[in-house]
């Protein structure tokens, strides 16, 4: 798999599944680094389109990786932005890639538990197809708080 | 008389925001990248700016405008955006990037300066757009408005206690884009809204006037789908 996650603990525990320099046919993970600026927020969430670009000519799956506390809307206003952004951007491509059974899916992930998790997780949604457009949270620290 | 700023404003649920927000009192400041914001602006008492809210001169432009009124205003709605649709393995990278920037860069950029300049107790209302919840051919869009969705609930948080801050999304709504598509493909929308009709422009302008309106004093970082039902149908 192609693996552009820009946390370090979280980019080695997936080492396992890929790298930056991994095939796109296999599938892409991607996590986006904190923002402080409008263009750094715009840069992030490119990266994410080139790499999902990437996935659906070959109909490979995406997962994306994002903040837990930003998917909820607790971050940095453009953390939040981001976050949330590609908590939709993974529900627009499950529903685009229905007819042709491609999957994408987000995970949400508070930084509490081992970082092993987030790449276990990774693997059982791609092998399982399973919460198809959802958000998976790894950790229980947003527990209550309402998805948007 | 409390100044309320419209973005997008020139034509469509823009326009219609902007004569709900007058009808319900409001002095208006219209902004519009469309030279067509300054008639109607005059068409309901207000004054317009031609802008584009992704260029940071012309928000800058917006600022003056705002500190001209010699007023603080009370009701800031971001309803300014553009759509570039196309499937993802056939969209481009300009189609994406000028979406996010438009709709979620510009609306971030405007509430970055305009947010501090509201009086206490004032209101921010997004619009987003049900299709964050995903949409065939609208992965820019869903990004955007998604991205829309964060905005208005961490700025919620930032702002409290002094501002609100909430969203409206939009399902289809009746417009002349939608009027122009091909009958069958409206149809089959209509029939997957539960309320079995589109919406109208006047439907987004009662949720954003309520939401502007001390009726919604208790109620911030919030998203109310105007949509038939079709968020959950």
């Amino acid at each position: 798999m192609r693996i552009e996650v820009a946390d370090a603990a979280l980019a080695t525990a997936l080492g396992g599944l890929g790298s930056s320099g991994g095939r796109a046919e296999d599938g892409v993970v991607f996590g986006p680094a904190r923002v402080t600026t409008w263009a750094e927020a715009e840069e992030e969430l490119t990266r994410a389109y080139r790499l999902a670009h990437a996935a659906a000519q070959e109909n490979a799956p995406v997962v994306f990786v994002v903040d837990a506390a930003a998917a909820v809307g607790r971050g940095a206003p453009l953390d939040a932005a981001v976050a949330v952004g590609l908590v939709a951007g993974g529900r627009c491509l499950a529903f685009e890639g229905l007819r042709k059974d491609e999957y994408a899916s987000v995970i949400g992930y508070d930084g509490a538990e081992p970082p092993s998790r987030v790449a276990a997780t990774v693997e059982f949604l791609v092998a399982t197809g399973v919460g198809r457009g959802q958000t998976v949270m790894v950790g229980s620290a947003h527990v209550g708080a309402m998805l948007p | 008389m409390s100044l309320a700023i419209v973005t997008g404003a020139a034509r469509g649920i823009g326009q219609a925001i902007a004569a709900r927000l007058a009808e319900a009192g409001h002095a208006l400041l219209l902004v519009d990248l469309d030279e067509r914001v300054h008639d109607t602006a005059a068409e309901l008492g207000g004054s317009g700016v031609r802008a584009d809210i992704a260029d940071p001169a012309d928000v800058a432009r917006i600022v003056a405008a705002v500190q001209e009124r010699g007023s603080a205003p009370r009701v800031l709605v971001n309803n300014a955006g553009i759509t570039r649709d196309s499937l993802l393995r056939s969209m481009d990278e300009a189609a994406f990037r000028a979406v996010v920037r438009v709709n979620l860069g510009g609306t971030h950029a405007l509430t970055e300066v305009i947010a501090p300049l509201l009086v206490d107790h004032g209101a921010v209302v997004n619009i987003s757009s049900r299709a964050q919840l995903g949409n065939v051919g609208q992965f820019n869009y869903g990004i955007a408005k998604g991205g829309v969705i964060g905005l208005t609930r961490a700025h919620a948080l930032a702002f409290a206690p002094r501002l609100r801050v909430n969203a409206v999304a939009p399902g289809f709504v009746e417009s002349e884009m939608t009027l122009a598509m091909p009958a069958e493909v409206r149809q089959r929308v209509v029939d997957a809204i539960p309320l079995e009709v589109p919406g109208q422009p006047l439907d987004i302008a009662e949720a954003v006037e309520w939401l502007a309106s001390d009726a919604a004093s208790y109620v911030t970082g919030q998203v109310l789908y105007s949509c038939g039902g079709r968020s959950f149908a």
